[in-house]
């Protein structure tokens, strides 16, 4: 809300500069987000007298005015079509620099000189434009400051207060009784209307939402444009000044913080608060029509709806430049019911900002008096009658915490005097009676946030000052903290592939529903109920959207890119509980080349990986089932499951097909993606495998190479090698892969290494085992050994 | 005799001169030392002698082969320490051989160091689910439904069973209470994880994003402790001596609430344009443990305090490394990644 200086300081008595209070607000209690001196951008703006007019030579619409700013004449070249001679008008002097940024500069306007700028109110920021120049009276004083003669020389402060302050502090006695208060003064609290009136126009409440209406009847009104410091007032503060009614409600919250509402008196002979009908209808002031439900809240004048209660007036009684009596309504409605109503509608007004913060029904008595106040003042309104209903007057009064002084300094963590604590207490209104350590506090109904002890304790901490409270090591024992395992796990991961080369990215846990289509996820997701775009519509079962969507971003710069992300995905749940997220480890390698699969690359790293993990025998496997449905889509041919057994899957791996690629924008390139479940591998890795005594004797080593079939697969050879090798065998190494793209055929070459714990192997023993070998794989189809 | 000898080592002389590289020299190697070398011929013609003769020749001969293979490993080593300079220069300016390495994303770099710090203070790292029931994501945590603070976070809503919604966590928080009806304080926990709030992105918007939970529960646990761990995390983190400043804030989880500022890292508070010269920047919020957060783990009224206090992690790598938005964590642009 936005606060001004001037009226602050007279009302709370400070002797602080605006910029003081600023900085006593944030560190006790509430942000200052900005400070406006009203003087800036306006220092260069003087008042000037219209002495000439002649038409430009070069341009309809611009006129040549000569202007007596006191000291000199000026020669200005204006648009306005309201420029008249004899006119008092601001004049921006060449060097100002208005509050909207514009420098004025001495200028060739259609090639006349112009020095200096007559204004309109928005180039002052003074309201909006409306046709043209601002207008002074005949009165104004030649070559004054123009901030002098409009007594510009207020500051205001723009103060975010917080959400659980709302009820006490959005108006200028509020936060002028926080800054008495900080300075150890309890406000000269406000007048009230202390006297209780039922005798008015008849008002019933039929319901427990409206706990107190005062309605206040006014004659001999009349309407016109409010006194200018009112309006001035009421501008620099961000309001539009409309006419001495609406204004002096206005400027009445903005004081006291109770919102306040004028009727036409005619349509208001009875007022009747009451819930709304279902599909009810109501016009408000704004012209926007509403059907209502049974939670809103409506006054009526018995039959019909005039206002929709707390958040805005109905058209029906609205207010006109010719009504004569008006009822002022000043009342108190529930919170919640107005927060309501407010959301279900969108209506943002200044009187729901602050029904729905829960103000006191106290505040009632204080807006009452002010309304009379101002109104038998300023419009020579007589008071005909007052009605002031409420029902729930029992319930709003003063409570009681009882707060030990012992809790204060065991939450504060510091050692504060009682003396102190008391002060504070009363500064804030509280009235007390101590008994032994144990404070009782009295509680303001202003003070509606303060509930419980902790309540209190915070408003102790905040205004003796947080910064004086020394920092302490906690007492309580350190105990080695368990470590958390699926964290070490994702951490070892990601380093194993940032070793290989792959580089790690986030992206969004949410995606499209045609994404998933594209990658061939064309199952249940779980979805979101209200996504901002299309991109958020499903929550992610897999990671290769996002990591698809990167390495097409990449793809435009880079040959090469090695991706990875360990993220969560969902899995949707069939009953009310909450889905399963699953930790998974996404990679994808990109390479602008489509001469070769580039398959083996990514399984290469994949292989490190599980290795690492003592999984030595994983293997990839192209048992893939035809009819797989709601799996993401690889290459037919050039896709495996990653097994870690016969039973367990841990992840797959395959070839982007071309269509899933240009779909996110990977141009002439291939993509390899894998996705692993990294819960599937931290279950099955073996951390410490066990010692390996080292060879005692040399290893004998064997080149076998073959001629093979053209589908003949490097497992299968590998296989039956190793069945038919017996114990002394210690490892098959394929180190050629040769294939012939004239007629298909392969050939493949491994080394056979063979080494015994017991003795060394002599080359007897070697070939005869070699032999068996080689009769076991020839008799493959379409196998046949090379001879050496 | 005598005079055969001294002809083979003349000529040897003679031919180990001529000699201009380790090929050569070995030709002649083999010409004077090798199985049918003139000094082989020699050696064995010797075994025929008188043993006089033997006696007199026998050390002469072998004097001669001692000084021919002394002289040709002078040789060797004269070749084998000697290069030609043009022939085997290389290019020491020319870019190394480099097996190209992958990077971590800035988040996980700055996740690992605060997880490390927060350990060896004896925080145990906890985690919960980013799908979350409407119960631990707000009631738990003292915002029941209508709460207005319900609408300082956008929350999106998740779509589960029999009319039941769930929503993407808003913020960390939700794992306080899962994690207290689970433990018996004391205990100093941490949560760093992903959270979502349903608003538009800018610069320094997200609607995905990381933030850092902080829980400490005991028996008399105060703000004078929250000050002291908010302290040294952070001097440990920019590795500088860091001071807090509490300024009163609201949170409906917390009461007294506050919201922290750390002295400006880049001109240590004397004030610059990355603290818009108040020499303070804004980080997270904090405070001591509604009683009613207690309630909703199952804890007896007023028989622990605790504070709790949360921050983003990318407001922090953003600091850290002077990133100017907040897009580039979740953009996919390895030119991004691989600066870090």
């Amino acid at each position: 809300m936005q606060y001004s200086y001037n009226w602050l300081k007279e009302i709370s008595q400070t002797k602080k500069t605006a910029e003081e209070i600023a900085q006593l607000l944030l560190v006790h209690s509430f942000e200052v987000e900005e400070l406006r001196d009203q003087r800036k951008g306006r220092e260069d703006v003087v008042i000037g007298h219209v002495l000439q007019i002649a038409s430009h030579p070069d341009a309809d619409k611009l006129q040549i005015a000569t202007v007596d700013v006191g000291e000199e004449k000026l020669q200005i070249v204006c648009g306005a079509p309201n420029l008249q001679k004899n006119q008092k008008v601001p004049v921006a002097l060449v060097g100002a620099k208005l509050p909207n940024g514009l420098k004025i500069k001495k200028a060739k306007i259609r090639g006349i000189e112009s020095r200096g700028m007559i204004c309109a109110p928005d180039e002052l920021d003074l309201g909006s434009e409306n046709g043209g120049i601002m207008i002074l009276k005949e009165d104004a004083p030649i070559g004054e400051l123009f901030t002098t003669y409009k007594k510009l020389d207020d500051t205001i402060l723009e103060i975010d207060v917080l959400p659980n302050r709302g009820h006490d502090a959005l108006s200028h006695y509020g936060m002028a009784r926080e800054i008495a208060m900080l300075e150890g003064r309890i406000l000269n609290e406000s007048h009230r209307q202390q006297q209780k009136y039922t005798q008015g126009i008849p008002v019933k409440i039929l319901t427990p939402t409206c706990s107190r209406y005062c309605a206040i009847s006014l004659s001999d009104i009349k309407i016109e444009p409010s006194p200018q410091w009112l309006q001035d007032k009421l501008t620099a503060l961000g309001h539009n000044a409309i006419n001495n009614v609406v204004d002096i409600t206005n400027y009445i919250m903005l004081l006291t913080g109770q919102p306040i509402h004028a009727f036409q008196a005619n349509f208001a002979p009875q007022i009747t608060i009451r819930q709304a009908e279902k599909n009810e209808k109501v016009t408000l002031l704004d012209d926007t029509q509403l059907t209502l439900s049974k939670n809103d809240l409506l006054i009526t004048d018995g039959k019909n709806p005039i206002a929709l209660a707390g958040i805005m007036g109905g058209k029906s009684s609205a207010i006109s430049n010719k009504t004569k009596e008006i009822t002022l309504e000043i009342a108190h409605f529930d919170a919640r019911t107005i927060r309501a109503t407010k959301s279900r509608h969108n209506l943002h007004t200044d009187a729901a900002y602050r029904f729905e913060r829960d103000i006191d029904p106290n505040l009632v008595d204080v807006a009452a008096f002010h309304a009379i106040k101002m109104f038998t003042e300023i419009t020579g309104a007589k008071v005909k009658s007052i009605t002031d209903i409420y029902p729930q007057e029992s319930q709003v009064k003063k409570w009681s915490i009882a707060l030990p002084h012992k809790e204060i300094e065991k939450i504060l963590g510091t050692q504060i005097d009682q003396t102190y604590v008391q002060s504070i207490l009363k500064n804030l209104d509280i009235t007390l009676t101590q008994k032994n350590d144990v404070y009782l506090c009295h509680i303001p109904t202003i003070r509606r946030d303060l509930q419980s002890p902790e309540d209190l304790i915070e408003e102790i901490g905040r205004v003796y000052g947080y910064d004086k409270i020394k920092p302490k090591p906690l007492k309580e024992p350190v105990t080695i903290p368990h470590h958390n395992a699926q964290r070490e796990y994702e951490n070892h991961t990601k380093d194993l592939f940032v070793a290989e080369g792959y580089s790690e990215i986030k992206s969004y846990s949410y995606y499209a529903k045609n994404d998933a289509k594209q990658v061939g996820l064309n199952g249940k997701h779980i979805t979101v109920l209200n996504p901002m775009s299309s991109e958020q519509e499903y929550m992610r079962r897999t990671l290769a959207v996002g990591i698809l969507k990167s390495a097409a971003k990449n793809n435009s710069f880079t040959e090469e890119s090695k991706l990875f992300e360990v993220g969560r995905f969902y899995i949707p749940s069939t009953s009310q509980k909450l889905p399963q997220e699953k930790m998974m480890l996404g990679l994808a390698y990109t390479k602008k080349s489509n001469r070769i699969s580039h398959f083996h690359t990514l399984k290469g790293s994949i292989e490190n990986f599980l290795t690492e993990q003592g999984l030595h025998n994983h293997y990839f496997s192209d048992d893939i089932p035809n009819d797989l449905t709601d799996a993401i889509i690889f290459h037919p041919t050039r896709q495996a499951f990653i097994r870690l057994d016969n039973n367990t899957i841990c992840g797959v791996i395959g070839e982007i097909p071309k269509r899933t690629a240009k779909y996110f924008g990977i141009k002439n390139a291939q993509t390899i993606y894998a996705e692993i479940d990294l819960a599937v591998i931290e279950k099955a890795a073996k951390s410490n495998t066990g010692y390996q005594p080292l060879p005692k004797y040399p290893a004998v080593t064997r080149d076998l190479s073959m001629r093979v079939g053209k589908h003949t697969r490097v497992a299968d050879i590998e296989r039956t090698l190793s069945a038919s090798a017996g114990n002394l065998l210690s490892d098959i190494n394929l180190f050629d892969l040769y294939e012939n793209k004239k007629n298909g055929e392969r050939s493949m070459a491994f080394h056979i290494l063979f080494q015994s714990q017991k003795k060394t192997l002599t080359a007897d023993e070697v070939d005869v085992l070699i032999k068996k070998m080689i009769l076991a794989v020839e008799k493959i189809a379409d196998v046949e050994v090379k001879k050496i | 005799m005598n005079e055969k000898i001294a002809q083979i080592e003349k000529k040897m002389l003679k031919d180990l001169e001529e000699v201009k590289d380790l090929k050569s020299l070995e030709k002649v190697r083999i010409a004077y030392l090798g199985k049918k070398s003139m000094l082989a011929e020699l050696m064995k013609s010797i075994k025929d002698l008188s043993p006089e003769k033997k006696r007199e020749y026998g050390p002469l001969v072998n004097a001669l082969r001692a000084s021919m293979q002394d002289k040709i490993a002078q040789k060797n080593d004269y070749f084998e320490d000697n290069f030609n300079a043009l022939s085997e220069w290389i290019d020491v300016t020319a870019p190394g051989q480099r097996v190209t390495r992958g990077h971590l994303h800035p988040l996980t770099i700055v996740q690992r160091d605060i997880e490390k710090i927060f350990t060896t203070m004896g925080f145990v790292i906890a985690d919960g689910p980013e799908i979350e029931t409407e119960f631990f994501n707000f009631d738990a945590v003292n915002m029941p439904d209508n709460h207005p603070a319900r609408d300082m976070q956008d929350t999106f809503w998740i779509h589960a069973e029999k009319n039941v919604r769930h929503v993407l966590r808003t913020h960390t928080s939700n794992v306080q209470v899962r994690y207290m009806q689970e433990h018996t304080p004391p205990f100093r926990m941490i949560v760093p994880g992903r959270v979502f709030r349903q608003e538009a992105t800018d610069a320094s918007h997200e609607h995905t994003f990381h933030q850092f939970e902080t829980l400490v529960v005991g028996k008399s646990i105060s703000v004078a402790n929250f000050l002291h761990i908010a302290e040294s995390f952070f001097s440990q983190f920019f590795h500088a001596e860091i001071k807090i400043r509490v300024r009163p804030s609201y949170f409906p989880f917390v009461e007294p609430g506050f919201e922290f500022d750390i002295s400006c890292t880049n001109c240590e508070g004397s004030g610059c344009s990355t603290c818009q010269r108040t020499g303070w920047i804004e980080v997270g919020g904090a405070g001591m443990v509604h009683q009613n957060v207690f309630l909703a783990a199952g804890y007896e009224k007023n028989k622990y305090t605790g504070f709790a206090w949360g921050f983003g992690l990318e407001r922090l790598a953003m600091m850290r490394y002077k990133i100017d938005d907040i897009r580039h964590f979740h953009g996919g642009d390895i030119r991004f990644a691989t600066q870090f």
